[in-house]
């Protein structure tokens, strides 16, 4: 099983004083792994439904299709109730493939944490 | 030479053009190197004129033999016209397109060129088999009897050789290009073993050149026994499959034979988009899955389980579009 860690931290965003729910991922996201981490991520959406999300990617080294999967259905659970989901400080090689699935399209991706609370 | 000799070389060229024409553009890049097919097909009757010599030689040493007579109280005769003619006419045609694809692997790169040089072997071996059927016609019975045979023959038999060649051309393809058709598979999920690359490769040569023979043999077992509208809409059928064939994106899509362009991505990068792909794929969204492909080809122009992908979701928007 590849290894992976993560953590939930809360914020608040710069303009509205709005809940920011931050995800950090480290590590590898495949088929050993991701089936367990991504029922906590649920978990977390349903326990701030008031709350946007970041998702941390900048540690993160390969995602498998799922994972995208995954990103895809957090993303269409939190905008379903009108908050937002940003990617943030992806490396190189995730950004191009989020790129080519099309996911960049509805989730903004940010080089910064900065940038990416200022679009949450 | 004899004149009904040289007169039956060109009545036999008309169809065989007729069809060409029907068949191949004329802008075809290859245009030259499928007349050597075409070439290649004619030298094809050769074997069979002569297995005939040889039939003739048997007959004409037991001249009070009866060979038909002993086949049909057989009733091996029906056999005897499957194994004879399907079987030996498909095998030399598939012998043909095999020999050329082995020497000049880079003609054949979409399955249908696979289907052309089917078709063009077949044209070249209908176009001697006419010249010979025109000129004894000709010289046993006289120029008057030539109209029926020469219409019938060039319209239902020369369609129906280039048809059995055609489905067969058809499956050469799917066999020459098994490993991204397999590869287009596995992305979608479906399970694939290494050792269903060779099985796939053999299987669709087999059923090709079985469709093909089966073919044949029903067609000529039919005009044998004369059932004539069962043979034009046999081949009437065959058009229309062969027709649609043609018409469907990814027999049309062009493969890469070897990566002539680098990849901007890395193979496991580009092994994610081809799986997120697959899922779309099967869940239907094949808008998605067309975008996802031009994205993916931009960075891996030569990726050919990534066409595959664009030309079966182009292929299905068409069909749901024609639905409604």
């Amino acid at each position: 099983m590849a290894d992976i860690a993560y953590n939930f931290s809360d914020l608040l965003s710069q303009d509205s004083n709005k809940k920011i729910v931050v995800l950090t991922v480290e590590g590898q996201l495949d088929e050993s792994n991701v089936d367990n981490f991504a029922p906590k991520v649920y978990t977390k959406i349903e326990e701030n439904t008031d709350a946007s999300f970041i998702i941390d990617l900048e540690k993160v080294s390969y995602m498998n299709s799922k994972s995208i999967g995954y990103i895809s259905d957090w993303y269409s659970k939190i905008s379903a109730h009108g908050n937002k989901v940003v990617i943030a400080k992806a490396a190189s090689n995730i950004k191009d493939v989020l790129n080519v699935v099309g996911l960049d399209k509805v989730i903004p991706m940010a080089q910064t944490m900065e940038e990416a609370k200022s679009l949450a | 030479m004899s004149i009904e000799l040289i007169l039956s070389i060109f009545l036999a060229a008309v169809p065989a053009i007729i069809w060409s024409l029907v068949f191949l553009k004329k802008e075809d890049p290859n245009s030259k190197l499928y007349f050597l097919v075409f070439l290649g097909g004619t030298l094809t009757v050769l074997p069979l004129l002569g297995m005939q010599v040889g039939y003739r030689a048997i007959i004409n040493a037991n001249p009070n033999l009866d060979f038909v007579g002993i086949l049909k109280d057989l009733s091996i005769w029906v056999l005897i016209l499957y194994a004879f003619v399907g079987i030996m006419e498909e095998w030399i045609k598939f012998y043909i397109v095999k020999y050329i694809d082995r020497t000049h692997p880079e003609l054949i790169t979409t399955t249908s060129s696979a289907i052309k040089f089917g078709i063009l072997s077949a044209l070249g071996f209908a176009f001697s088999e006419n010249i010979l059927y025109f000129s004894r016609i000709w010289m046993n019975f006289g120029i008057q009897e030539l109209f029926a045979p020469f219409l019938f023959r060039s319209t239902f038999t020369v369609c129906a050789h280039i048809m059995f060649s055609g489905i067969f051309g058809y499956f050469y393809g799917l066999s020459k290009f098994t490993d991204d058709f397999l590869d287009f598979k596995k992305w979608q999920g479906k399970e694939v073993k290494p050792k269903d690359y060779i099985r796939h490769r053999k299987i669709m040569v087999a059923l090709g050149l079985g469709a093909a023979i089966i073919l044949h043999g029903a067609f000529n077992i039919m005009l044998e026994f004369g059932l004539v509208i069962p043979v034009i809409i046999q081949v009437g059928l065959m058009f229309l499959f062969l027709t649609a064939l043609l018409k469907r994106k990814s027999v049309n899509l062009v493969f890469i034979l070897a990566d002539k362009h680098k990849s901007v991505m890395d193979k496991k990068d580009i092994d994610v988009v081809l799986e997120y792909m697959g899922t779309q794929f099967d869940r239907g969204q094949y808008n998605l899955v067309n975008e996802i492909a031009d994205r993916l080809l931009k960075r891996d122009p030569d990726n050919n389980v990534a066409k595959l992908f664009k030309s079966n979701s182009l292929d299905k928007l068409e069909k749901q579009k024609n639905k409604s």
